[in-house]
């Protein structure tokens, strides 16, 4: 699956924001253009994808984010649109009229949301956030990035009661960008991480809602019992990292944000986008083979060897030889640099 | 000689005085289409095209049900926004109907490119100027070896079908200004060999029955056969690296404007390319 950029601008500074490197280095007011979309979108059909992700920074934020969802649908696409949910009252009225005629099969929100008072935002900010939901709650399914030990999500079930949203939570680690001191949870704190949410156990049953975890969980930060109950409600977890290709507004290209200044490239390098899927995983095994896992114990791990776990991010390897290698981080650098592409001889 | 092909204002007087002619009808009002088709075709005459040359942009104006038995060129100059024309993009490819916008400005370049994407026949309207060289290439290149299968963008795509090594391609009448068929009447009869020259009042016959002696007119024997016209008066173009697949066709007041040149020799590599791709046959056929 690929991600698509359609602006860095965003409207929030969240504490964990792992993309806030990247948007920080892109420069100012960054859009996609309709040139650059129409060379992604044959891109990927020609790669025979047909599920794309929009992101940001902000992606409502792009001027033509109304055009650009109903091209996509008219181009019969099925996109999932990462948002905060924050935006203006006219942008608001644009999806009213334009977007809630569209099947929900065919396009999801997935609204980023923070623990009002764990990580508060302004009033205006949970007003803009709660209107957003009350036009579009149906298509949205509530996302959750997990930069603390004591998190709290009370409040997401009472907001996917009140705006008839998707039964449904993704739930992201806050994850480190090498090099950055951004708050990210540490492979430490995993179990920690596993126990808070398993003990929301009985609103997840009482709700009828379903936890979904994005990538960098390793399977072992669950006890059997935790994992039982995820895979009853979610069917089978996959404790995977990516890589998930993201694509630039000027069509540069990387593997997940907090790697994105390590092996950048361009879209215009490959053919398809299993082509540029290769090409990541294999970089992926490279670093893999210096470091297998976040723990010790992932080297020699069974799930791990046969594909059932990734043995955590990347990032967090990347990361931990920026600490504590950060001369062979330096050597593993220089021979991503000299990587060739798998399409070329 | 092909049989001509008249193109006319909406004028029923006219039509009647011509009588079982090929006729393309050009109108400036979108709900005259159908009007000006069922007068060519009450007169007796038979119905080519109607063109349809409207100042409003594709999002402005309605298409009518009644332009279902037609075949429309829609000369527009502007897309608009998306979400304006979506809804009309079914009716537009269940129609005979193709979208012709300027080249003069990037944005309708990424319209053409648009719309062909959603399944819309298009055409840049190459032959007048001034010309965006870089972003028409851009276009060309999308058109012709663009990954996902789309709608035609004229002339490239023709030009790719068309094209044979060792021989060359008009496409002027894409744009009904090729001089060999298309003819432009005003409401007098009078006749001229593009709109251009209709604008202008350069006419080469004052009567429609003269088309029928065209060959004895020795200004339109040079208007249409390249060799007079081009090479033997010794004209840049004979020199053109791209001539095959433009054969004068940017030519405006009797010369070729910058760039064209090398956007033909371009647009040539690109066809051959295609050809070669597909398989085709290589060798101009006999």
């Amino acid at each position: 699956m690929a991600n698509l950029l359609l602006t860095t601008r965003c409207v929030r500074s969240c504490p964990y924001c792992f993309a806030r490197k990247e948007m920080e280095n892109s420069p100012e007011g960054d859009t996609l253009s309709w040139e650059n979309l129409l060379y992604v979108v044959d891109f990927l059909e020609a790669s025979s994808a047909r599920h794309i992700s929009l992101l940001g920074g902000e992606p409502t934020l792009h001027p033509d984010f109304v055009d650009i969802i109903l091209y996509l649908m008219e181009r019969r696409f099925h996109v999932t649109v990462f948002t905060s949910g924050i935006m203006s009252e006219k942008k608001l009225e644009e999806f009213s009229e334009h977007l809630t005629s569209i099947a929900i099969e065919n396009l999801n929100f997935v609204v980023n949301v923070n623990n009002p008072e764990q990580t508060p935002a302004s009033e205006k900010e949970t007003e803009q956030l709660h209107k957003f939901l009350s036009v579009m709650g149906p298509w949205c399914a509530a996302g959750f990035n997990i930069y603390r030990t004591d998190f709290e999500i009370d409040f997401i079930f009472d907001l996917i009661g009140r705006f008839g949203m998707k039964r449904h939570v993704r739930f992201g680690l806050a994850s480190p960008i090498p090099g950055v001191d951004n708050l990210y949870i540490s492979p430490d704190d995993m179990k920690d991480v596993a126990a808070r949410l398993y003990s929301y156990r009985p609103q997840f049953d009482r709700s009828r809602v379903s936890p979904g975890l994005d990538c960098g969980f390793p399977m072992c930060a669950f006890t059997d019992e935790q994992l039982g109950w995820l895979f009853r409600v979610s069917g089978p977890v996959r404790f995977g990292c990516g890589p998930a290709v993201d694509i630039m507004p000027d069509l540069s290209i990387y593997a997940c944000f907090p790697l994105s200044t390590l092996h950048k490239r361009s879209v215009l390098e490959f053919n398809t986008l299993q082509e540029a899927a290769d090409f990541y995983m294999d970089l992926n095994r490279k670093i893999r083979t210096e470091l297998a896992g976040i723990f010790d114990e992932c080297d020699s791990c069974r799930h791990r060897e046969e594909g059932r776990c990734s043995g955590g991010g990347v990032c967090h390897l990347m990361n931990s030889f920026m600490d504590e290698a950060p001369v062979r981080l330096m050597e593993i650098e220089s021979e991503l640099a000299k990587s060739r592409l798998s399409s070329q001889p | 000689m092909s049989s001509p092909n008249l193109v006319c204002p909406h004028n029923r007087k006219l039509f009647d005085s011509l009588g079982r002619q090929l006729i393309t009808v050009r109108v400036k009002d979108p709900e005259q289409a159908f009007v000006a088709a069922r007068n060519v075709r009450e007169s007796g005459n038979r119905l080519f095209s109607v063109i349809v040359d409207t100042d409003h942009s594709l999002e402005e104006i309605d298409i009518p049900d009644d332009w279902g038995g037609i075949s429309v060129a829609l000369f527009i100059p502007r897309m608009g926004r998306f979400r304006s024309i979506r809804r009309k993009l079914e009716r537009i490819r269940r129609m005979k109907i193709r979208v012709y916008l300027p080249c003069d400005d990037p944005e309708n370049i990424t319209s053409l490119q648009v719309l062909s994407s959603v399944g819309v026949s298009v055409a840049s309207r190459i032959i007048q100027g001034p010309h965006l060289w870089e972003p028409l290439l851009d276009l060309m290149t999308f058109a012709i070896l663009g990954p996902a299968p789309h709608s035609p963008i004229d002339p490239f795509v023709f030009v790719a079908d068309n094209f044979e090594t060792g021989g060359s391609v008009d496409w002027r009448g894409i744009y009904f200004e090729d001089p060999k068929e298309f003819f432009h009447l005003d409401d007098k009869g009078r006749v001229a060999l593009s709109h251009h020259e209709l604008i202008n009042e350069d006419f080469i016959f004052d009567d429609p029955s003269d088309i029928d002696i065209r060959e004895e007119n020795p200004e339109y024997r040079l208007r249409t056969d390249p060799r007079e016209r081009f090479f033997l008066t010794d004209h840049p173009c004979s020199r053109c690296p791209g001539w095959r697949v433009c054969m004068g066709a940017f030519v405006q007041n009797g010369a070729p404007p910058e760039g064209c040149s090398e956007f033909a020799a371009e647009l040539l590599e690109v066809v051959e390319q295609y050809r070669g791709m597909r398989g085709a046959p290589m060798e101009k056929r006999s």
